[in-house]
């Protein structure tokens, strides 16, 4: 059982709000509701330092609902979400957190250096040390020969690049990535699986939100699956997955589709 | 509320250069300049009238100065709602601004930062606009140039208040609905102040517009007094700095305030 206590600050939702585990990021009863809909319903996680959850679910299951909370974006409706203890509304809790949205919103005149610059300032580095930091992301992710580009002319999959670039930023503790796949090729899907498991080596927490059940297979020993913003099944993929089934016939199992043949016999 | 230095100043900068790259600046500054140089022509013309072969000169300076500025200070109040209006919102609209506050950036620094992105762009238009203006007025029809400095100084006043509540009105109504907010409450509130100077009594909305809102125009009259008027006439002083400093403060603090506790995701794909 999470038992919530105060280390620091004046009270609930100001200062630090610890936990006595050692998660870096945890849901606890969290609901969200939009007027009538719940988009997430008493959603309880956390993911301590090193490990990697994956979110899957069919679409608006709540997944991006859940990362939203995540970052503070969106507030829950009950529950509490903590973000390195922190409540994520206080900027705080976002330091050292790498996020990967689904849509980047990259401004097409910006050079990838400049960009890559600009989010190395927002994360709090310093003056000094962001040319080398930017130099190790963009060679680590394959955009070092494209640093004096400007984002609009890279293809999608380059542009996925510098978001993968931009969320590895100052070694996080945290990244949370909303379908880090898209407009990669399997080639650079490979690269990434490796980016983030060396963050993974070096106590990064991650949080993953997929449609791609073999990449979540890949990444993450913990899975979360979300059906209607219920949480339809929860654990480690070992015990999700029962003898002779593939993933994703346990993922079938598991929210109960009645018909996913799509009529092929 | 938060505002972090380093933070704000990076956004800040991101702001104006993004809006320069977009060409935004660029066209303001043309849109100034070309305005400048029509000041110019239109201050430079003569005000000899010969009628049945006599030649008289009309004293025009002065009224014309008056509505030169009062027109100019109308379009440059209107323009940094307008600018506001889009300088939050596309970044909701790209999907970009999740990205930046996934920083350890609080939500007011970047309000604040794109709010004095918008007004450095939107304050350098007005500057070279009623700057200007007070110049060739000056110059050319004798008009001291002291009222029209501070005429100036409640013009960026005002370009706050409305670039603060253009941008707050943008996250929760459609940017066209913005726009003719902002150009039916300035424009409104403008045409209500000049009434109310000339001597017109106003009741209901208009009364409560005019004695409430934030004073555009009256600010304007009041400190071009010298310029349109030998005689003494009342305009209460006090009364304008204090509601024009209420409305400066009340309505960027309004903006942080809603932004900070707002549900941002709700901004998302409108």
């Amino acid at each position: 059982m999470v038992v919530w206590s105060e280390l620091e600050g004046g009270g609930w939702g100001q200062g630090r709000l610890g936990l006595h585990s050692m998660s870096v990021i945890e849901f606890q009863e969290v609901t969200k509701r939009y007027g009538s809909r719940i988009a997430l319903d008493r959603m309880t996680l956390s993911i301590g330092q090193g490990g990697a959850l994956g979110l899957l679910g069919p679409n608006g299951a709540g997944k991006t609902t859940a990362l939203r909370l995540a970052l503070g974006l969106a507030h829950p409706s009950a529950g509490a979400v903590r973000l390195q203890g922190w409540d994520p509304l206080d900027a705080e809790g976002r330091r050292g957190i790498g996020y990967l949205p689904e849509r980047l919103g990259l401004p097409a005149h910006m050079q990838v250096y400049r960009y890559l610059g600009l989010h190395a300032a927002l994360s709090g580095l310093s003056e000094k040390a962001i040319p080398e930091e930017i130099e190790r992301v963009a060679d680590l992710t394959g955009v070092l020969d494209r640093l004096e580009d400007t984002l609009g002319v890279l293809s999608k999959g380059l542009a996925q690049r510098v978001g993968f670039a931009q969320a590895l930023l100052g070694e996080p503790r945290l990244l949370l990535l909303d379908e880090p796949s898209t407009g990669l090729d399997p080639i650079g899907m490979r690269q990434a699986r490796a980016w983030i498991a060396a963050a993974r080596e070096r106590g990064c927490a991650v949080l993953i939100s997929s449609h791609l059940l073999s990449e979540v297979e890949r990444l993450c020993d913990q899975l979360v699956i979300l059906k209607e913003g219920k949480v339809a099944a929860q654990g480690a993929i070992l015990d999700l997955v029962q003898d002779g089934e593939e993933l994703e016939d346990a993922f079938v199992r598991l929210i109960g589709a009645q018909d996913v043949s799509g009529g092929i016999q | 509320m938060r505002i972090e230095a380093r933070p704000l100043r990076l956004l800040v900068v991101y702001a104006v250069r993004d809006a320069s790259q977009r060409r935004l600046v660029p066209a303001v500054l043309v849109l100034s300049l070309l305005s400048l140089f029509v000041m110019d022509s239109c201050s430079s013309c003569s005000t000899n009238l010969v009628v049945q072969g006599e030649s008289t000169t009309m004293d025009l300076s002065s009224f014309a100065g008056v509505l030169t500025f009062g027109l100019l200070s109308v379009w440059s109040i209107s323009l940094a709602g307008l600018l506001a209006a889009d300088h939050l919102r596309e970044i909701f609209e790209d999907g970009s601004a999740f990205l930046w506050l996934s920083r350890p950036i609080s939500r007011p620094t970047l309000a604040l930062g794109r709010l004095l992105g918008s007004l450095i762009i939107s304050l350098g238009a007005a500057l070279i606009l009623c700057g200007g203006a007070s110049f060739f007025l000056s110059v050319r029809g004798n008009l001291p140039l002291a009222p029209a400095v501070l005429a100036t100084l409640s013009v960026l006043v005002s370009c706050t208040s409305i670039a603060a509540l253009s941008m707050l009105a943008s996250l929760f109504v459609p940017r066209v609905v913005t726009f003719l907010l902002v150009f039916g409450a300035v424009g409104s509130i403008a045409v209500l102040n000049l009434a109310t100077v000339g001597g017109r009594s106003l009741s209901g909305l208009f009364f409560v517009l005019d004695r409430f809102g934030p004073p555009l125009m009256t600010a304007i009259l009041a400190a071009l007094v010298p310029w349109w008027s030998s005689s003494p006439v009342v305009i209460p002083f006090w009364d304008i700095v204090i509601r024009s400093f209420i409305w400066f403060f009340g309505s960027i603090a309004l903006l942080l305030i809603v932004f900070d506790q707002s549900e941002l995701s709700r901004f998302e794909n409108r």
